[in-house]
């Protein structure tokens, strides 16, 4: 028995190329088994290998409809995914934020299952597959933030269409998903699921870490805490060594140029630190869009049945007449 | 046979040239494919008689619009709906107009707007603004009779109905076009008005196709309730779709950008892989989707979706029925969607107008070259 739903299902690719087929098709055949309705958006997010052109290959034989959004340049995962959002209309929205995720079709089923009992957003968490970075890094900002996040790595989402409507309408400009679900309110459960593989983002380390950087000072204030005791706890180490050397050297200089280069690493530091949330403020009142798209296409369901040689599927309610006057 | 003027295609223009033609004494006759008239878009389109909103991005075009709206309105007054709310849209995500932009355009086209609250019919998230303007739907069976009846007033107009054009050739200053059932009829003047068959036809005359890329479109229709009931709403731009009352027939049509073109194609002459299923339906000679076995299932459940995310809740809407043309779109329109409508005439002796049409209201255009 199909579940009487609209579904949508997002997933994030860049230069995933070789995989989408395989996916699409898995991802459908899923859907289609356990879902009365769905569409399938695949974010392109500035794919510069065949992507595009995997995708409109990969439609033929789905058994919905599929939007394949085009991001003219790399956006990054937040951006991108609410370029996604934008566009799906399902009741229910799976989010998946990489082609490679391999989380199987009964736990998928699960989510879902688990969000008609009463929650409105449902993660999938891999088991064990955390690497020692994210961990140390969820651990991190559950501490220093001053919202409740109880975060941890997701890779697979599903929420209600109310959820995703009141976190859309979330004004902020800097967009983190999984903590602005939480600040919508609605009930959110994490589900563990066993991953075949190692979960990876797939993405560099040098993204993952920007995120992280936007994300701690997103949601916490330690940014600030942390300006204020460097510049008290340098004067006083700047004090400190400045007392110890004072006994060898005779003219003071070594002195004087350890105190200055820790003052100057505490202000340069606190600079930074000051220009991150001043680009924030910026980013805020510049109001640009979110994200940019250079096309959308939608391969119908009709088309991707006829591709497939499956044409015309007789429906007895699709017929209409002239209406009588 | 032998006539003053053949027109091919008895839709809206090809009906409105013969009352044109039949009234200055010229003796016509009409070829139609199908059993009717208004078998194809002239009946299957979203009824809307266009007053220029749609082209915020093109002044001219709604200046020219916005013409050609009050004199069908005048021509055609009991055939147009004018007891309902038109609500114009903008989709507060993907648009590319503002309301500032907008209310600034409706004066400078001189069409009325006046802001209305958004939430009293759509999800205020998706909508960035909505404003009450007047524009009307038009009855394609009023319309439909109305020209037929002036038609046979002239006198001069003849009806050949299931034609199946086979081949045409020049004699001198006349054209010889013969038909499926073995008939030949001579004119020195030749009218194409077959909409989504104009290159088909073009190609049968031995003149260059147009650069035109052809979708299968399916208008739904839905019953409605509530304050939908006197609404016609259309959201711009984003994920552009419109519900509004289908002419006189108490039911309201649907469509989106997204959802309601079925399949495409980029042939100069019409490929579609439904066509394996419909031996009538060829490159060569589009038959009727409408009647056709292999027509497409609906996409009424996106379609139910992409409504519910945008309206205000209590607009629910049943689905009554489809109905499906070709729509041929003009390539180099793509960029401005301007949809214009383009007449051209391609030879004098024996004279030969082809029509490719972009809107019901722009049958005016006719006027010029006939
Ligand atoms: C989905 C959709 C929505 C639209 N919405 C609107 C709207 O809201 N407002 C608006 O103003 N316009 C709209 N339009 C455009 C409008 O419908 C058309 O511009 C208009 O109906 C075209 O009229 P026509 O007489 O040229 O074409 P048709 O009514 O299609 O007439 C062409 C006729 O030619 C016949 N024919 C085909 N081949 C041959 C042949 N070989 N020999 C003889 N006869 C032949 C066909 O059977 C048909 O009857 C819409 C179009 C579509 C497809």
């Amino acid at each position: 028995m199909k579940y009487k739903v609209f579904v949508s299902f997002i997933a994030y690719t860049h230069n995933g190329g070789g995989k989408v087929a395989g996916f699409l098709k898995a991802v459908d055949d899923y859907l289609s088994s356990t879902f009365e309705c769905h569409e399938i958006i695949i974010v392109n997010d500035g794919s510069t290998d065949s992507t595009a052109s995997e995708v409109e290959s990969a439609s033929r034989g789905l058994n919905g409809n599929l939007i394949l959004i085009n991001l003219p340049w790399r956006h990054g995962l937040e951006p991108a995914m609410t370029a996604g959002l934008h566009k799906s209309v399902g009741d229910f929205v799976y989010e998946m934020d990489s082609i490679d995720t391999d989380c199987p079709d009964d736990f998928l089923r699960k989510m879902y299952e688990t969000a008609v009992t009463g929650f409105d957003i449902v993660a999938g968490v891999p088991e064990a597959a955390q690497s020692m970075s994210s961990r140390l890094f969820y651990r991190f900002i559950n501490r220093v933030s001053y919202a409740d996040l109880h975060m941890t790595s997701e890779t697979v989402r599903l929420a209600s269409r109310r959820a995703i409507n009141a976190m859309l309408s979330l004004k902020e400009k800097f967009r983190y998903r999984k903590a602005l679900y939480l600040l919508t309110g609605y009930p959110k459960k994490n589900l563990l699921y066993r991953s075949p593989s190692r979960g990876r983002s797939g993405r560099p380390w040098y993204e993952d870490l920007d995120l992280a950087l936007d994300v701690v000072i997103g949601y916490s204030n330690i940014g600030i805490k942390a300006i204020h005791f460097l510049s008290a706890s340098l004067a006083i180490g700047g004090w400190a060594i400045y007392g110890y050397f004072f006994e060898n050297v005779i003219e003071g200089w070594t002195a004087i140029m350890v105190f200055l280069s820790c003052v100057f690493s505490g202000l340069f530091f606190i600079l930074g630190m000051l220009g991150e949330y001043i680009l924030r403020i910026l980013n805020e009142v510049k109001g640009r869009p979110y994200y940019t798209v250079s096309s959308v296409k939608v391969f119908s369901e009709t088309a991707n049945a006829a591709k497939a040689g499956r044409v015309g599927r007789l429906e007895r309610d699709s017929q209409a007449t002239e209406p009588s006057r | 046979m032998r006539y003053d003027h053949l027109i091919l295609g008895a839709g809206i223009y090809g009906l409105y040239a013969a009352t044109l033609l039949g009234k200055r004494g010229l003796k016509v006759l009409v070829a139609e494919y199908e059993d009717g008239p208004f078998r194809r878009a002239s009946w299957i389109n979203q009824a809307r008689v266009h007053h220029g909103y749609h082209y915020p991005r093109s002044v001219s075009t709604a200046l020219r619009t916005a013409m050609y709206y009050r004199r069908f309105n005048a021509d055609f007054p009991f055939a147009i709906n004018r007891s309902f709310k038109k609500i114009y849209a903008l989709s507060s995500v993907g648009s590319l107009t503002n309301a500032a932009q907008f209310l600034k355009f409706c004066e400078h086209v001189g069409i009325p707007a006046t802001e209305i609250n958004a939430s009293a019919y759509f999800n205020p998230q998706y909508v960035e603004a909505a404003f009450e303007t007047e524009e009307y739907a038009f009855d394609p069976f009023a319309v439909r009779d109305s020209l037929m009846e002036k038609a046979r007033e002239t006198g001069k107009v003849d009806f050949l109905f299931g034609a199946r054009l086979l081949n045409a050739e020049r004699q001198g200053g006349v054209y010889s076009v013969a038909f499926g059932d073995g008939r030949r009829v001579e004119a020195p003047a030749v009218l194409n008005a077959t909409y989504s068959s104009t290159n088909q036809v073009l190609s049968k005359f031995g003149f260059q196709p147009m650069n035109i890329k052809y979708e299968i479109c399916e208008v739904i229709m839905v019953g409605v309730g509530g304050r939908l009931k006197d609404a016609g709403l259309t959201v711009m731009d984003g994920q552009f779709f419109s519900v509004m009352p289908f002419g006189l027939t108490g039911s309201h049509s649907l469509t989106s950008v997204a959802f309601t073109p079925h399949m495409s194609s980029y042939e100069k002459l019409p490929v579609f892989m439904c066509q394996e299923r419909n031996p009538e339906c060829t490159p060569g000679q589009l038959a009727n989707c409408n009647t056709c076995p292999a027509k497409p299932s609906s996409a009424f459940p996106y379609m139910n979706q992409l409504a519910k995310k945008y309206l205000a809740t209590g607009m629910e809407m049943g689905y009554e029925g489809s109905l499906f043309a070709i729509k041929p779109i003009l390539l180099a329109a793509e960029l401005d969607d301007s949809r214009p409508t383009i007449v051209m005439r391609l030879s004098e002796e024996p004279s030969f107008v082809s029509v490719l049409s972009g809107k019901i209201n722009t049958v005016y255009d006719l006027e010029e070259v006939l």
